[in-house]
């Protein structure tokens, strides 16, 4: 007798006979049933500053503790934690951290929330799924670092215990998704409103590279659509790459094509664009309608929040974000 | 003079203390699954059977 079964958590749906690994490389095939390779099992566990994930209108100057395990659904040829990303679980050195004690270690640690991050969060759906009921009753929130490389159906279950996530956006062209990523664009953006919908926070990471995603044109779309669609208030963080992985031959992004892109994006209508992975002014948060820095940071450091409640404190402009 | 066949002190070792090595090792094993046990694996939330 046949044991066939389909996975339905991301768009790939494998399908898998008996004894068979998923693409995602998290799940297995036994007899029928489909099991979680890596639940309890993450390969990474820090606290961070939430600066880190990225998150700049969320509970700013907070620490996240944060959980991966290995796996992910794309194989993005310029990944950063590709050593862990894209390895099997048992190639890692994994911890043993089933959801209670994730909840119990965050809360130890002070930490406001519990990132999901590093790898994709949707290979470890039940183990972030489980970690999220319990954090949310004991009042830690929330929060994932995805692709958003995933169906709908997990991703509602899901989104009624986020409480905000960062999508990497990493192109708005079919073609990178294919070439470079694997996957595809379209489902992505679905994630997108569908986050939107169920009333998660979002904000939006751009990682441009040279020659790959850096046309200005095809970035004044993407923002054009993100203001269409999810909001003007939406903050995106363009990212400034660093060769890794199978990208080595391309040199590091020159901060001329991120401030190029940031006064885009902000010509498309987005209000909050800021430059990550370079120090600059870009870094901070200022008031869409005064001007005036309301959240300062160095790095992955809070240098001063001028905010008072969720609005400017110079012209009572209402700031857009999660701040308590 | 006739040399001894077996070897001194801890390292001669009967038929009892054999089995008692095994026993300790297995109440040991018994213990830690105890303390440890083995995580029931956990299954994924989204899939279906496809035929």
């Amino acid at each position: 007798m046949k044991k066939k079964v389909q996975c339905d958590l991301c768009p790939t749906e494998c399908v898998l006979e008996e004894y068979q690994v998923g693409g995602c490389r998290t799940r297995i095939n036994r007899g029928g049933v489909l099991y979680s390779l890596v639940y309890g099992k993450p390969c990474a566990v820090a606290v961070d500053p939430i600066e880190k994930k990225p998150f700049f209108h969320f509970l700013p100057g907070t620490t996240a503790f944060s959980i991966a395990t290995a796996g992910c659904v794309l194989g993005c040829k310029f990944c950063q934690n590709w050593q862990i990303s894209q390895a099997r679980p048992e190639e890692t050195d994994n911890y043993d951290l089933p959801p209670d004690e994730v909840v119990r270690r965050a809360m130890f640690y002070s930490c406001r929330s519990i990132t999901y991050t590093y790898t994709e969060p949707t290979v470890f759906f039940e183990y972030m799924y489980d970690t999220a009921q319990i954090a949310r009753d004991r009042k830690v929130k929330n929060t994932m670092h995805t692709c958003g490389y995933i169906k709908e159906r997990p991703l509602r279950e899901v989104s009624k215990y986020m409480d905000a996530a960062d999508v990497d956006l990493k192109a708005f062209s079919e073609d990178f998704y294919s070439r470079i990523c694997g996957g595809r664009l379209r489902p992505v953006l679905d994630s997108l409103t569908v986050l939107k919908d169920e009333g998660v926070w979002i904000e939006i990471t751009n990682l441009v590279i040279p020659t790959l995603n850096d046309d200005m044109k095809t970035i004044k779309e993407m923002c054009r659509w993100i203001v269409k669609n999810l909001g003007a208030d939406v903050p995106l963080h363009l990212s400034r790459f660093f060769p890794h992985y199978r990208l080595n031959n391309l040199p590091p992004t020159p901060p001329e094509t991120l401030q190029d892109a940031r006064k885009t994006a902000m010509e498309a209508g987005l209000k909050y664009v800021y430059i990550g992975n370079v120090r600059s002014d870009a870094e901070n948060t200022c008031c869409p309608k005064c001007r005036r820095i309301l959240i300062g940071r160095a790095g992955y450091a809070v240098t001063q929040n001028a905010l008072s409640g969720a609005r400017c404190p110079f012209c009572g402009t209402a700031i857009a974000g999660i701040w308590n | 003079m006739k040399e001894k066949d077996t070897a001194p002190g801890i390292f001669r070792m009967t038929r009892r203390d054999f089995l008692r090595f095994f026993a300790v090792g297995g109440l040991f094993g018994l213990a830690g699954r105890k303390i440890m046990p083995d995580r029931i694996p956990r299954k994924a939330m989204f899939w279906r059977k496809v035929k």
